[in-house]
């Protein structure tokens, strides 16, 4: 017995859902959003199939996939429907701004395919809700601001930045950090481990609360321009009273903003492109040399700014002295909240040509001082070089000056090599209306193919929307002279009442819902339509609502309706 | 075996015509070792009249250079930048003539950069790109036509089209520029002051001198003749023999 009313029950739902049109449909909450806020998309249908549907690759899927079964009750057509379908559902969020397209869906049924409406989603950059200011954000149980070391900084400058938490309730534990991003070109030095952070107490607008900072970093922007500070991002564990376990939250951070200022005009000849606090010290490698020999100039350039980036210091050497190359450097620096700190080393390899007592000038070096906000020069004096002569590098510079004399006063040599012979063109196929043709032909040929593909393929879409169109004919047709043994009257003027309006709107192509009577005046100011046919075409279809709505107590005679109906559907072929 | 024959035929001749080229180059070479400058320059003359070279007109300039014949160092080294337009040697050697003639004269090269861009790109390489290009826009064109609206082929054509039509064109300017290039002769110097100057070819003598260390611009060539414009913007016909045409 049992077996009995549960077969009939799956068979009473089954009709049900055979009975309805096949439709598919696609949800989205929100259709505005802000980038990272959760967005529902729901595909809904009552049908079965081959499904066609991607998401676009910007959403990101953040929980497992929900689908089951679920019905709603449509009024659109003035009664209540109920519509039985089967959803799928997706929860994500889109990680770039921008407008999304989702859909159509589109559906390969036994009845062919069915294709959904496209939903456009609006996605909104985030808006930043915390304040820079600790005091302002006390409605929250905990929350994050990035401290930064200035606002505006110049070019070269270092800036420091941390991540600092408020809590008002107990923090048990930090279990994932992902730091501030600096939204520019830049050098980032991290000053902090960040699984160490030591908690505080402090007072904020009157109420204590639980601070630590996390995440310190020391960053050397390489432009100069306005740059974003992208928020960092801290899953916590907290203590919360009411509940039996801790409680897992998710703090994002303020955004902030920092400005490079580029380094005023009047930029000096000895400027290294240091930008901080600096000094230099310069000594040779010994008191003495031989004349033709090298010798090592250390210069050291030491403070702490951007000691890494710095230049080498430019030379001026007297007449004799040759430099070898570029100079070697040497670094021991540390980052710590004043930059790059510790000392530069470069040495000079100097080739000392000329004997006597050589003295050099002082080493100057220029850079920006971020205190007075100027350039500033620091100089070294170098202990004077002894160079005692040599005979060999005298006979050898005696015979170089010649032949330099020499050289400046003659021709290069002559070529041995074997020649290369330029063909003479004149004759060449490849000019004139030869090369032309060969050059265009591709293209021609290409423009030839296009043009038959092209009338080949619309001469099939012609064959096949006509094929279309008259099936669509004779199955309004047949179903209106059918129409007379479906049992049920109601079932039987409905039947009536789709097949004329179908066939019209497979007539005029167009969807069934654009067939109205204003639609049918349309018709015949664009003489598409006759009048009479029209009268005639609104007489039926007042018959069939009459009848349908028993708005006059009209009775059914499905026979006449049919005959007037295929006799109209004459005239209108 | 008749085919077999003339293709023997063929490429013995094509050898010793290669072989008689090379000779006259080769003994130029041989002169300019032992210092037979004045042999030398007749050699490559004879080589250069044959088939120009890019080598040739450099060592007749170097020849021309030994003996102090400086206008026609000057010459033969801007006729070898016509084959090689960036050779820095044969650059520092016309300057240097240049510097010979007049110290004042701050030499420029004959031909513009973007020339001898094109140039040293080679005409081989610009043929191999218009074929590309013109492929890739006859591929394009067919996806245009033939593919329905909205499809993934038609939009990436629309994207190409544009760009690979814009480099067909370049690299058939350039293809043409570089085939031209050797045809036409666009420079001479005067080789005597007293150059016989006329209106027309074989037409009316006129009076004027031409300057003889400068370098003339050519306009046309018709046979023995070449029509060229002094400084001064005059234009005359001079018969070919008493220039230095490259």
């Amino acid at each position: 017995m049992l077996r009995f009313v549960f077969i009939n029950m799956i068979l009473f739902c089954a009709s049900l859902l055979w009975s309805q049109d096949e439709f598919v449909d696609i949800e989205i909450n929100p259709t505005t959003v802000e980038k990272g806020q959760p967005v529902t998309i729901t595909l809904k249908t009552n049908t079965e199939g081959n499904v066609k549907f991607e998401l676009p690759d910007e959403f990101v899927q953040s929980g497992p996939t929900h689908s089951g079964m679920s019905s709603s009750v449509d009024y659109s057509n003035g009664k209540g429907e109920v519509i039985r379908f089967s959803f799928q559902k997706f929860s994500g969020y889109f990680d770039t701004e921008g407008e999304y397209k989702i859909g159509p869906i589109k559906i390969q049924t036994a009845n062919g395919e069915i294709e959904s409406k496209s939903v456009m989603v609006k996605v909104h950059k985030l808006q930043n809700m915390i304040s820079e200011d600790p005091s302002k954000n006390m409605d929250k149980a905990i929350f994050g601001i990035i401290e930064q070391s200035k606002k505006e900084i110049y070019e070269g400058q270092p800036i420091i930045l941390e991540g600092k938490v408020y809590s008002q309730i107990d923090i048990l534990q930090v279990e994932n950090f992902n730091t501030f991003k600096f939204e520019g070109p830049a050098e980032i030095h991290s000053l902090q481990n960040s699984n160490q952070v030591s908690r505080q107490y402090e007072v904020v607008s009157g109420k204590d609360v639980v601070t630590f900072k996390i995440g310190k970093s020391l960053i050397f922007p390489d432009k100069t321009g306005n740059y974003e500070i992208s928020p960092f991002e801290i899953i916590l564990l907290y203590d919360d009273p009411r509940k039996l376990f801790p409680e897992r939250a998710k703090i994002r951070s303020n955004t902030t903003k920092v400005r490079i200022k580029p380094l005023p005009d009047g930029t000096p000849n000895s400027f290294i492109g240091a930008v901080g606090h600096f000094d230099v010290s310069a000594s040779f490698n010994g008191t003495t040399v031989e004349q033709g020999k090298v010798v090592e100039l250390n210069i050291r350039v030491f403070g702490h700014g951007n000691l890494h980036n710095i230049e080498a210091p430019k030379l001026k050497l007297p007449k004799g002295m040759v430099l070898y190359g570029d100079p070697e450097v040497e670094d021991s620096i540390t980052f710590s909240s004043l930059g790059a700190e510790g000392m530069k080393t470069f040495t000079y390899y100097i080739q000392a040509n000329n004997d006597g007592n050589i003295q050099l000038e002082p080493i100057e070096i220029s850079y920006f001082d971020l205190e007075s906000e100027s350039y500033t020069a620091a100089k070294a004096s170098i202990k004077s070089l002894t160079v005692t002569p040599s005979e060999d590098v005298k006979n050898l510079s005696k015979e170089n000056a010649e032949l330099k004399t020499e050289k400046e006063k003659s021709v290069q040599p002559f070529i041995s090599r074997k020649p290369t012979y330029k063909e003479v063109y004149s004759q060449s196929f490849f000019k004139g209306v030869n090369g032309a043709l060969l050059v265009s032909s591709p293209i021609l040929l290409s423009l030839l193919f296009g043009f038959f593909v092209r009338i080949k393929t619309s001469g099939e879409e012609e064959k096949q929307k006509h094929k279309q169109k008259t099936d669509a004919k004779r199955d309004s047709l047949n179903v209106i002279r059918n129409a007379h043994k479906i049992d049920s009257g109601e079932e039987q003027i409905k039947t009536l009442y789709s097949a004329i309006i179908g066939y019209l709107a497979n007539e005029w192509n167009v969807n069934k819902g654009n067939i109205s009577r204003e639609f049918l005046d349309q018709k015949v100011a664009q003489n598409k339509l006759d009048e009479n046919l029209k009268t005639e075409l609104i007489g039926l279809l007042n018959e069939l609502d009459e009848v349908r709505y028993g708005f006059s107590g009209a009775k059914l005679n499905i026979e006449e309706l049919s005959k007037k109906t295929l006799n109209i559907i004459e005239k209108l072929d | 075996m008749r085919l077999l024959l003339i293709t023997y035929f063929f490429s013995v001749v094509a050898i010793s015509f290669a072989q008689e080229k090379d000779s006259l180059y080769k003994k130029g070479l041989e002169a300019l070792s032992t210092k037979d400058y004045n042999s030398a320059q007749e050699y490559f003359t004879q080589n250069i009249e044959e088939v120009p070279s890019f080598e040739g007109y450099y060592n007749l300039g170097y020849a021309f250079a030994k003996q102090k014949m400086w206008v026609k160092s000057l010459w033969a080294n801007e006729a070898a930048l016509k084959y090689d337009p960036t050779n820095s040697k044969a650059i520092y050697n016309a300057k240097f003539s240049s510097k010979q003639i007049s110290p004042d004269v701050i030499w420029s090269h004959p031909y513009s950069w973007t020339k001898r861009i094109v140039l040293s790109i080679g005409d081989t390489t610009w043929f191999i790109l218009m074929l590309i290009s013109s492929i890739m826009v006859a591929i394009s064109t067919y996806f245009l036509l033939s593919q329905k609206n909205g499809s993934s082929k038609k939009l990436m054509s629309k994207r190409l089209v544009i760009p690979f039509s814009i480099v067909l064109i370049i690299s058939v300017f350039c293809f043409n520029e570089a085939l031209n290039h050797y045809e036409q002769y666009r420079y001479a110097y005067a080789i005597d002051e007293k150059t016989e100057l006329y209106l027309s070819p074989e037409g009316l003598e006129v009076d004027g001198d031409l300057p003889k260390n400068m370098r003339l611009t050519a306009i046309q060539d018709q046979k023995e003749w070449i029509q060229i414009v002094t400084p001064d913007l005059r234009t005359y016909w001079v018969k070919k023999e008493s220039l230095l045409v490259y």
